[in-house]
């Protein structure tokens, strides 16, 4: 309404030098955006140019942004010769698992401590809140060394087992959960419905934007993930995406050009659907922000 | 506290058979909690058991009990753990002194546009969803010092070539840097959604009253953001204890030690070194100190909570 009152009187000619001051202020806000836009763009957008460069173009003293010879021998290489379909299929299996368990447990939980009653409910709902605060360094060795001696290790079991839980995506699901009206599910339940029935039907339909939030965050957040794979995998064809291209780092430092079409493999497909997700990704941080 | 005999009779089995909806948030939660149990619980007690032993990972029954010589031991002048604690500690500070302000700003600039916004958001938030290894290899062929783009731009400045994670003065502020390039979006989200949920009435109320710009900030957005603030600084402080990918993959600690964080420092020791026992100590004086941040932080900001 305050947006209305302005414009109107905004065109009132007496206005005229509001109006221009206010378009000043938007351009200089407009360059100082672009401004850091590209100081974040423009690295993966080097990347990205350089990947199709070829190995002297990239170490010349003279460097160039766009590639004087466009070249796709970095990537003939990298998926021939080094296994990063592979590594791709790797971090793809791991991500899509371990977001669906996440979902699957965290929306069950969620829904357990939104719409029941029990005994040290809010005890509980306290400890597995504050385990969010346990880093990993503190636990990663010892998980190491149970998975160790569970024999898990090169495994996907092993890979995918320590993150079946997400006391965030718990948090999150049962804040969403909670403002789902009781009434349907109370409904439900003198219907004679089975938990899981009402669990399934009715919550999870109704839950669909936090799951997606909750899905993207997670599956993004495995993808991501060099720690554990790192500690677990030492077979080059087990390497999730991270791994791989760490490792690709380590044993061809001096070939910059198969580092930076490596990176770039890892890199393009998560934007991509970044892309696509903006709006589900934006939202789900900002919702963490809502304690 | 809890009533032992409320705690009883909700416990009670015969209500639970005869129930469901008793039953249902128990049949969750056990699995749930014995989940907790054996993947977080367990491994902190084992952490402290380890701790306490010159731990042998092959035959870790015969490892001996030292009690705390672990720990007495990293503060020897072989140790590396002084080097890494005040790593550490610097780059937490540098990380969170300069990643709160820059993303609350960002905030406030992405506030302003409405149709724009969502692509200057994209931008901002790109680097943060992508892979830490991806954006430590990429910006460690930036900074080479021979072949950089950075060093090129530099020089084309007039300016001398830099070593960046080659020098040993550097490099730590160098990996600094390229975590504050990454995350500056996520702490920007997080305020713009801070900001969105400031009541309009508030602002109008205090721009009827005479405030002007700078007042405005200060006096009303500001104490209203003081939740949101505390919870980004929390974050920002946690993740900057938890540095690790950039570290392992920019300079594996050097030059030198120059780069050794707490984090990697756990890595090194543990399974390079092959010394459990010290690693697991190390592992639980970061969690000490970093609930001590934590508690701290809380402390600070609690008195100015409520508006």
């Amino acid at each position: 309404m305050a947006r209305q009152m302005n414009a109107s009187l905004a065109r009132a000619p007496w206005n005229r030098r509001i109006r221009i001051g206010k378009l000043l202020e938007m351009s200089l806000l407009h360059l100082v955006m672009l401004a850091i836009s590209a100081l974040m763009f423009l690295p993966f957008l080097w990347m990205v140019l350089s990947s199709f460069k070829g190995f002297r173009e990239i170490l010349s003293l003279t460097p160039t942004l766009w590639p004087k010879r466009f070249t796709l021998v970095n990537y003939q290489t990298i998926m021939t010769q080094l296994p990063f379909p592979r590594y791709f299929l790797n971090s793809f299996g791991m991500a899509t698992t371990i977001t669906a368990i996440v979902l699957f447990t965290s929306s069950l939980c969620g829904y357990v401590f939104a719409k029941f009653e029990f005994v040290l409910k809010n005890l509980i709902f306290t400890l597995i809140i504050s385990s969010m605060m346990i880093p990993f360094a503190v636990v990663v060795l010892p998980l190491y060394l149970m998975i160790a001696r569970m024999h898990l290790t090169n495994n996907y079991v092993g890979l995918v087992l320590p993150s079946f839980m997400s006391a965030f995506g718990v948090f999150l699901m049962r804040q969403f959960m909670e403002a789902i009206p009781s009434e349907l599910v109370d409904a439900a339940r003198i219907d004679g419905a089975g938990e899981m029935w009402i669990y399934w039907q009715i919550m999870i339909p109704l839950s669909m934007s936090a799951l997606s939030a909750l899905g993207v965050f997670t599956f993004l957040w495995s993808w991501n993930n060099l720690w554990w794979p790192l500690m677990i995998i030492s077979q080059p064809a087990m390497r999730p995406l991270p791994l791989g291209i760490a490792s690709l780092a380590w044993e061809f430092a001096t070939r910059t050009d198969l580092v930076v079409a490596g990176a770039a493999i890892a890199v393009v497909p998560v934007l991509v659907l970044f892309m696509l997700m903006t709006r589900t990704i934006v939202r789900g941080v900002a919702l963490t922000g809502m304690k | 506290m809890t009533n032992v005999n409320a705690v009883a009779r909700g416990l009670s089995l015969y209500k639970m058979i005869r129930r469901p909806r008793v039953l249902f948030p128990w049949l969750v939660l056990t699995p749930i909690l014995v989940y907790y149990a054996v993947f977080l619980i367990y491994p902190l007690v084992y952490a402290v058991w380890v701790s306490l032993h010159l731990w042998i990972i092959e035959k870790p029954d015969s490892s001996p009990f030292v009690l705390l010589q672990n720990y007495r031991d990293l503060l020897l002048p072989t140790s590396r753990f002084p080097a890494a604690f005040f790593n550490t500690l610097k780059y937490v500070a540098i990380r969170t002194v300069v990643l709160v302000p820059a993303g609350l700003l960002l905030a406030l600039l992405l506030s302003r546009f409405v149709r724009s916004q969502r692509f200057y958001l994209f931008c901002v938030f790109a680097p943060v969803v992508c892979p830490g290894a991806a954006i430590a290899v990429l910006w460690t062929v930036l900074l080479h010092p021979r072949f950089g783009m950075i060093n090129n731009v530099i020089m084309g400045l007039g300016l001398p070539r830099q070593g960046f994670l080659t020098s040993a003065d550097q490099a730590l502020y160098a990996i600094v840097g390229v975590d504050i390039w990454q995350n500056m979006g996520f702490g920007a989200v997080i305020f713009l959604a801070g900001l969105l949920g400031i009541p309009e009435q508030f602002i109008e109320a205090a721009r009827i009253d005479g405030a002007n710009r700078w007042q405005l900030f200060w006096k009303v957005t500001l104490p209203l953001l003081a939740p949101t603030t505390l919870f980004v600084t929390v974050i920002t402080l946690i993740g900057a204890f938890q540095v690790f990918d950039l570290i392992l993959v920019m300079t594996d600690g050097g030059p030198g030690y120059a780069t050794y964080v707490l984090s990697y420092l756990i890595y090194n020791e543990g399974m390079l070194r092959n010394n459990m026992g010290s690693a697991t100590a190390i592992a639980l004086i970061m969690f000490i100190i970093i609930m001590l941040f934590t508690r701290l932080e809380f402390r600070l900001m609690r008195p100015r909570w409520e508006y």
